[in-house]
């Protein structure tokens, strides 16, 4: 077998176009299972009746199962009722003009959401009791509270799973390319299938791969450490 | 002007505080001594409703709230009319001192963004921190977060400051800076429940003393009274603890 280093990079410059659909689908991902999990983790933390059992209950099922079926699930439900649901609801749009990429932000979205949504239950129990002792005696409302005290001091403890996160939902947009987004990785597949030269394929996409992961890193601890300046806790 | 009728509060089937009444004129110091286990911190802690008595009324200035009953709006709408000051300072460790301070007088009362900050800077300089207000919790000594402390419960003027023991958790040398800030409050006329082993500021700036134990008032007067002449003979047991011979 010939190792082509040449043909890494020929394919390393044919796929580098694909980074903005990689992190575009990892970023909204990121936004919407961020958004949904604080949502979970609030209504579990503060033990909203009904909800917050249905949400366990939930994010136990999700949990359970590897992100390739969630996303075989999407597919399947989104591909057999997505006509009957826009016709219902009047609308013009039909299966086929779906970008397929929408499909994939779901099921990353939903992998964020459960990953988040402990993320930041764990991050609540770290703030003390006083806090909220503090804000009730000012007479500060429940949302008020959440807003201004619970949300803010969550963040910086949360930030390190949060990133760690974004890395985890990069490398599942892989997955994408099993509902026919052409992403890094199915572009790396594609490069190869005329000469068969896979393992340069999947070198170059591992190096795409790795320099997204390594800025982030890098970009996570400028983060933390302006963060840890005004959150020293005392 | 406050008025607390016959509080008792339960965690489960434990009843630490066996209807406890108390009444306090305008601008009037009441300091509450008492062994631990006594009931006094869960006491105060019921008046601000961060615990929830099992029965019993409070009345501040016209408004009457019974213990049990409150909506969530009755029981916001008294604790905008008090203050409360922690033994941990609990302060907000993401905001600064000013912003601390501001934040009250902005999120619950309704200031201007400027007349929050021009407060606050008038607090800060009477606390003796005026160069302190961008430095966070935990930049500040003990001493100088329990000052922050109290310079935020009267930003945005309470009838009644509630304080929590407020120099238990200081070193020594600390205590000093603080009970001047609360004598200085004293002067400005603000009510105050104190909860404190400090004898001596109990001895020279309550105008009222109170002994609890076991969930009752044991004994109540002047200080005068309480310290120099106890009647009971568990205030005695307690005070002679104190008492430096």
């Amino acid at each position: 077998m010939n190792f082509d280093i040449g043909f890494i990079f020929q394919v390393v410059s044919q796929i580098v176009r694909y980074v903005p659909v990689t992190i575009y689908m990892a970023f909204v991902s990121l936004i919407i299972g961020g958004a949904l999990g604080l949502a979970v983790a609030l209504v579990r933390y503060y033990k909203v009746p009904i909800l917050s059992q249905l949400f366990s209950t939930l994010i136990t099922m999700l949990k359970g199962v590897p992100l390739i079926l969630v996303f075989l699930v999407v597919f399947l439900i989104a591909s057999q009722n997505f006509n009957h649901l826009a016709k219902a609801m009047g609308w013009q749009i039909r299966y086929g003009d779906l970008p397929m990429s929408a499909l994939a932000i779901i099921g990353l979205s939903l992998m964020a959401m459960v990953g988040l949504s402990e993320a930041f239950r764990g991050a609540f129990e770290s703030v003390k009791q006083v806090q909220f002792d503090a804000a009730r005696s000012l007479g500060m409302t429940k949302m008020q509270t959440i807003r201004r005290v619970l949300i803010p001091q969550t963040l910086p403890v949360a930030l390190p799973m949060i990133i760690n996160m974004l890395i985890n939902l990069i490398k599942g947009t892989a997955i994408a390319s099993l509902v026919s987004v052409v992403e890094i990785f199915s572009a790396a597949t594609q490069a190869a299938s005329s000469n068969y030269k896979y393992f340069e394929a999947y070198i170059a996409a591992a190096m795409i791969y790795w320099l997204m992961t390594i800025v982030i890193e890098r970009g996570a601890v400028l983060l933390e450490s302006r963060m840890d300046k005004s959150l020293r806790r005392s | 002007m406050i008025e607390v009728k016959d509080v008792h509060k339960s965690f489960n089937d434990n009843e630490v505080i066996k209807g406890v009444s108390l009444s306090l004129n305008e601008g009037e110091v009441v300091t509450i001594l008492g062994p631990s286990g006594s009931g006094k911190t869960t006491f105060l802690r019921c008046l601000n409703f961060l615990e929830i008595a099992d029965s019993g009324s409070i009345t501040i200035n016209d408004q009457k709230v019974t213990f049990g009953e409150a909506s969530v709006d009755e029981v916001l709408q008294l604790r905008r009319k008090m203050g409360m000051v922690f033994q941990n300072y609990a302060l907000f460790l993401n905001k600064t001192a000013k912003q601390n301070i501001m934040e009250p007088m902005i999120l619950v009362h309704g200031y201007s963004q400027q007349q929050a900050e021009e407060r606050a800077e008038t607090l800060l300089q009477a606390i003796g921190l005026p160069e302190h207000g961008n430095y966070y919790p935990s930049q500040l000594s003990g001493g100088q977060k329990q000052r922050i402390g109290i310079a935020r419960a009267l930003a945005v003027h309470p009838t009644v400051l509630l304080f929590d023991e407020p120099t238990a958790a200081l070193d020594p040398e600390l205590v000093g800076e603080v009970l001047k800030v609360m004598k200085a409050v004293k002067a400005a006329g603000v009510a105050m429940i104190v909860v404190t082993h400090e004898m001596q500021f109990a001895y020279e700036v309550s105008d009222r003393v109170i002994f609890m134990a076991d969930g009752v008032i044991v004994e109540e007067g002047s200080p005068q009274q309480i310290f120099e002449h106890p009647k009971e003979s568990r205030t005695q047991a307690f005070l002679d603890r104190f008492t430096v011979h």
